[in-house]
């Protein structure tokens, strides 16, 4: 077994090389550069030679590349140019807001999803599996926004149960900290909430099928037993590969609903960036991000793996 | 004056059961499916019995119905697509009457089964020593490790190698004829009185087939379990079975002794396949001989005739084949459903 | 000298990679077939037996040149085969068609049973196009199919009708030689019977040959003049269909004669007839392959591979040691014979004749 997740750490390199290349690549690629975007509508072009000898633009290419790696890897990620702040600092200030959200609509995605997922492949064509297909068509269907708009319209300005905006953290109280990300935790939540459930059922419906199920109905296990103990066990873990590939479709779902309810996580710093051309933070957030969505998948990997016997020698 | 005459009980009195009364009984099975365009039958009027110690082989093709009547003999079928009706008496007890629950003590217990695929029939997450542990846990109670121990013992009475170390191995370290030993010393750890066994050789190479065909035999006299063995294959059913019911488009449409079987079939299905077998046959000069064939293909369930469901694939039909034909006595312990019975008075 | 064989292969030798290392290298290989030589005669059946895992449908992949071989030549008619020659290769793989076992994966669900009967006279442009239905009418008869089914989906056709598809579209290419690879294992007896015959009929009609894979002995029996026996990626003995199949030489093919059951009521006891499993073709044993199940196993068994060769008395070629000094095989054992009432009735019933 280590020796597998050992190749799959070694095939992490190549992975990540490329990664950081696509990431440095795309900026260079885009139209106008850092120097640009500094100098000014009005700027001679003198000045803006100047600015891009000053910040080195004006070496070729893969020395460039081959600089922002070796600061990269030295933990330097540039310094915001308009913010003017150290872009490392700028993303450990905003990391937690994200994380919060993303991990809370994650939890709830799951929980959500599997319990539906398993109870609607057991209850196969009764009222309880149309009401969950139903839902799950919903909730893959309804865009993040006007869910988000709505939520806001009922729990915050009806029943003013929950803030509409703002991100309290987690050390000025647990609940504070909780309740300023649950609405947009859901909110992002939903969709994956539905993709996880549609994913679970037919999973399910494929073990309950399945020969060893039938076995174990022979022995004379209870339905519950044979449900829990060898339907789901074995339907659950491609359901583990496929959170992880979520979670990299959570990660730009967030950025949508931290402008709806204006959290100051990852979302609302790569749009300012964005407009702002502010090359660096981009990147650094990109990469941030990427990184994350990476070793999420390294986890769910090992997960696998884990459950799987004929995986685990 | 008969004094002493009075005092002997009747016959049928005398403390006999194994004897007087099989081990199962079913009489007019029935199974419906519930489709779109309404119920469909895939199992019609099909009555069986095995005494103990005995093997009852149940002999079709595909679509004949015979994995279908194994399942509802075990309950095994889908409550909500499926009804079964008729009656299975086990040991005098009508097992179509009892609820969920109580099928379910019997299962795995009193009645058990295996299956075609021992490649896909075993729980691919757990140890096999555990999948044996859990039905003589969930049958016999008492702690994990002796029902552990018992896995193990089980298994070395299949004949697995190294027991202790095998019952610690996943599925997919064990070859197919490994794990149908798995499957049988699950399906015996609680010494049912039924075994059902689904094409258990099917999937198996044939020197792995007789082993475990022998093993089976060996344990059926070990313990006087009653079998049935469901198989496509009459040379299987030959060489294992003392009873012998032909299947065909879902009814049981011949039963007999093995021997009567192959020696003087009493229905034309049944002639017909023993004829279809393909086997060491003389080459006169060279030539290569054609197989006799049955003409034609199975009826589809929706598409039955009403009389005899043969009629349509069979040489000696007569108008009367238009009439759904009964099961009737053909001979001593021997039951055919053909309006054309004996048939040796045909090749006269 | 006679006439140069349809297909001959010459020590034909293929492994697989079932295992690697970190940085990706083999570490692990199957030897699916091991240095094995056979040839097939025109109008002839050669048998292919042995049990799954034996190597025998990689070895009639190879012959047909499908997968390339490590080590070892193919002849056509006594040309070899270059498997870096296109030419070649579109060559043989129009002359020698595979029909497999399972006929619901084997047609595409899209095309109609015409379109996929038609799609080899277009590929090897045989027919003009103008002749195209014709010649797809044609064959469809041939193989017992109606005509005008042409129009019909693989899903609208039972498991039969759908190898009768797949022999008709083998059939289009115009081959010599088909390699059968366990056509008639998923069929019903009724049906199997049908489509043995049919290719029984095709081959004294075309002067077709065939490699034919199977692992039923009694349907080997049927259709084979000359059987040769697998075991672990070798062949361990060839020879023709009686004298392998009715005095076997090698223990292992014995084992796999005497474990064929047989349509003879009375149950067997006594014990099967070879013990133990077969071996890990990733390590198979040393020496003879076979001396870890076999009765007469001794030390050189152990050591050395026996070579395929005839024993003193002539006859079929075994790979064993003892080949000469064995006690004789215990006959196989009939299936039994019908009475002569139970004949003429069978007679009758199978003539269509209505008594």
């Amino acid at each position: 077994m280590s020796r597998i997740i050992l190749r799959r750490l070694m095939e992490l390199v190549p992975t990540l090389l490329i990664l950081s290349v696509v990431i440095f690549g795309l900026q260079r690629l885009l139209p106008g550069d850092a120097a640009l975007a500094m100098a000014g509508e009005d700027a001679t072009p003198e000045l803006i030679a100047s600015l891009r000898a000053q910040y080195g633009l004006d070496r070729p290419l893969p020395v460039q590349y081959l600089d922002w790696l070796g600061s990269v890897l030295q933990g330097d990620l540039g310094r915001s140019l308009r913010l003017n702040a150290p872009v490392g600092q700028l993303l450990i200030d905003r990391l937690p807001v994200t994380l919060q959200l993303a991990l809370m609509s994650m939890l709830f995605a799951l929980a959500i999803g599997l319990t539906t997922g398993v109870i609607s492949a057991v209850k196969r064509d009764t009222r309880w599996d149309h009401a969950a297909n139903v839902s799950a068509l919903i909730g893959i269907s309804v865009p993040n926004f006007w869910l988000g708009i709505m939520m806001i319209l009922v729990f915050s300005v009806g029943l003013g149960w929950l803030p509409a905006s703002g991100f309290t953290p987690l050390s000025e109280g647990l609940w504070p900290g909780l309740r300023s990300t649950l609405m947009p935790a859901i909110v992002l939540g939903t969709a994956i909430a539905a993709i996880i459930m549609r994913h679970t059922r037919s999973a399910m419906l494929q073990t309950l099928d399945s020969d060893y199920v039938r076995t174990a109905r022979a022995k004379g296990l209870t339905e519950r037993r044979v449900v829990i103990r060898h339907a789901m066990r074995n339907a659950l873990t491609p359901v583990i590969t496929l959170t992880a590939l979520e979670f990299g479709a959570l990660m730009s779902g967030a950025i949508l609903t931290e402008s709806i309810f204006n959290l100051p996580g990852f979302g609302k710093l790569i749009v300012d960036a964005v407009y702002n051309r502010d090359y660096e933070v981009v990147q650094g957030v990109v990469l941030v991000t990427a990184l994350i969505f990476v070793f999420v998948n390294l986890l769910a990997d090992i997960g696998y793996i884990l459950a799987n016997p004929r995986l685990r020698e | 004056m008969m004094p002493r005459a009075a005092v002997l009980p009747p016959p049928d009195f005398l403390p006999e059961p194994d004897m007087a009364e099989p081990l199962i009984e079913v009489q007019n099975l029935a199974v419906d499916f519930l489709s779109a365009e309404g119920p469909l039958r895939a199992v019609d009027d099909v009555s069986l019995s095995v005494e103990r110690g005995r093997t009852l082989g149940i002999v079709g093709e595909s679509g004949s119905g015979k994995s279908v009547t194994s399942l509802a003999l075990m309950g095994l079928l889908p409550r909500r697509s499926a009804r079964v009706s008729g009656s299975v008496r086990l040991d005098g007890r009508e097992l179509l009457d009892l609820p969920e629950t109580a099928l379910r003590d019997l299962r795995g217990d009193v009645i058990s089964m295996i299956f075609q695929e021992p490649m896909t029939s075993l729980n691919p997450a757990y140890r096999v020593g555990d999948q044996i542990a859990e039905a003589v846990e969930r049958h016999r109670g008492g702690n994990a490790a002796a029902a552990w121990t018992r896995a193990v013992e089980m298994l070395r009475r299949v004949g697995v190698p190294s027991p202790e170390l095998r019952a610690r191995d996943y599925p997919h370290r064990l070859s197919g004829g490994m794990r149908q030993r798995v499957m049988i010393a699950m399906a015996l750890a609680c010494d049912p009185d039924l075994l059902i066994a689904d094409e258990p050789t099917t999937a198996l190479d044939v020197t792995i087939q007789a082993q475990i065909l022998h093993l089976m035999g060996e344990l059926q006299r070990e313990a006087g379990t009653g079998i049935i063995l469901v198989s496509h294959d009459l040379s299987v059913i030959a060489e294992t079975c003392d009873e012998v019911a032909v299947m065909y488009a879902g009814q049981v449409v011949e039963r007999a002794p093995v021997a009567a079987i192959f020696e003087a079939p009493e229905h034309p299905y049944t002639l017909g396949l023993l004829g279809a077998l393909p086997a060491r046959r003389a080459r006169a000069g060279g030539a290569r001989q054609r197989l006799p064939v049955i003409p034609g293909t199975v009826p589809q369930l929706h598409e039955m005739p009403r009389g005899c469901r043969f009629q349509g694939r069979c040489p000696f039909r007569i108008a009367r084949c238009a009439e759904p034909p009964p099961m009737e006595p053909v001979g001593p312990g021997r039951e055919s459903r053909c309006w054309r019975t004996p048939l040796e008075a045909l090749a006269a | 000298m006679s006439a140069p064989q349809v297909i001959r292969a010459e020590g034909l030798s293929k492994s697989f990679v079932v295992g690697r290392d970190l940085l990706g290298r083999p570490t692990r290989r199957v030897r699916a077939v091991d240095d094995v030589s056979l040839s097939v005669g025109a109008r002839e059946t050669l048998a292919l037996v042995g049990e799954s895992g034996c190597g025998k449908s990689t070895l009639g992949r190879m012959v047909m040149c499908l997968i390339p071989p490590d080590h070892g030549t193919v002849e056509m008619h006594g040309q070899p085969v270059s498997h870096r020659s296109e030419r070649d290769l579109r060559q043989v793989r129009r002359k020698a068609q595979l029909v497999f076992q399972d006929p619901y994966s084997a047609l595409n669900p899209r095309m109609t049973a015409g379109q996929l009967i038609g799609e080899p006279l277009m590929l090897h442009d045989l027919v003009p196009r103008a002749d195209r239905a014709a010649r797809v009418a044609e064959l469809m008869e041939a193989v017992g199919l109606a005509a005008p089914q042409a129009d019909r989906y693989p899903h609208e056709f039972s498991g039969g009708q759908r190898q009768r598809i797949v022999i008709a579209r083998a059939l289009a290419a115009e081959p010599e030689i088909i390699v059968c690879d366990e056509p008639v294992s998923a069929l019903d007896v009724s049906v199997q019977s049908q489509i043995l015959n049919l290719l029984v009929d095709l081959q004294e009609r075309l002067g077709l040959s065939y490699l034919f894979i199977s692992h039923d002995l009694g349907v080997v029996q049927q259709m084979a003049d000359r059987v040769a026996v697998m075991y672990l990626g070798r062949i361990v003995e060839i020879g023709t269909a009686a004298e392998v199949l009715d005095a076997p030489r090698h223990p292992y093919t014995r084992a796999l004669v005497a474990s064929a059951p047989v349509a003879r009521p009375g149950k067997r006891r006594g014990s099967p007839p070879v013990e133990g499993d077969l071996p890990s073709p990733v390590a198979p044993p040393p020496g003879c392959h076979f001396h870890t199940r076999c009765p007469f196993a001794e030390d050189i068994c152990r050591r050395e591979v026996p070579a395929l060769i005839s024993g003193e008395a002539g006859g079929a070629a075994a790979a064993c040691h003892f080949r000469d000094s064995l006690p004789p095989a215990e006959p196989p054992r009939p299936a039994a014979t019908p009475s002569p009432a139970l004949a003429r009735l069978m007679t009758a019933f199978h003539a269509g004749s209505v008594p």
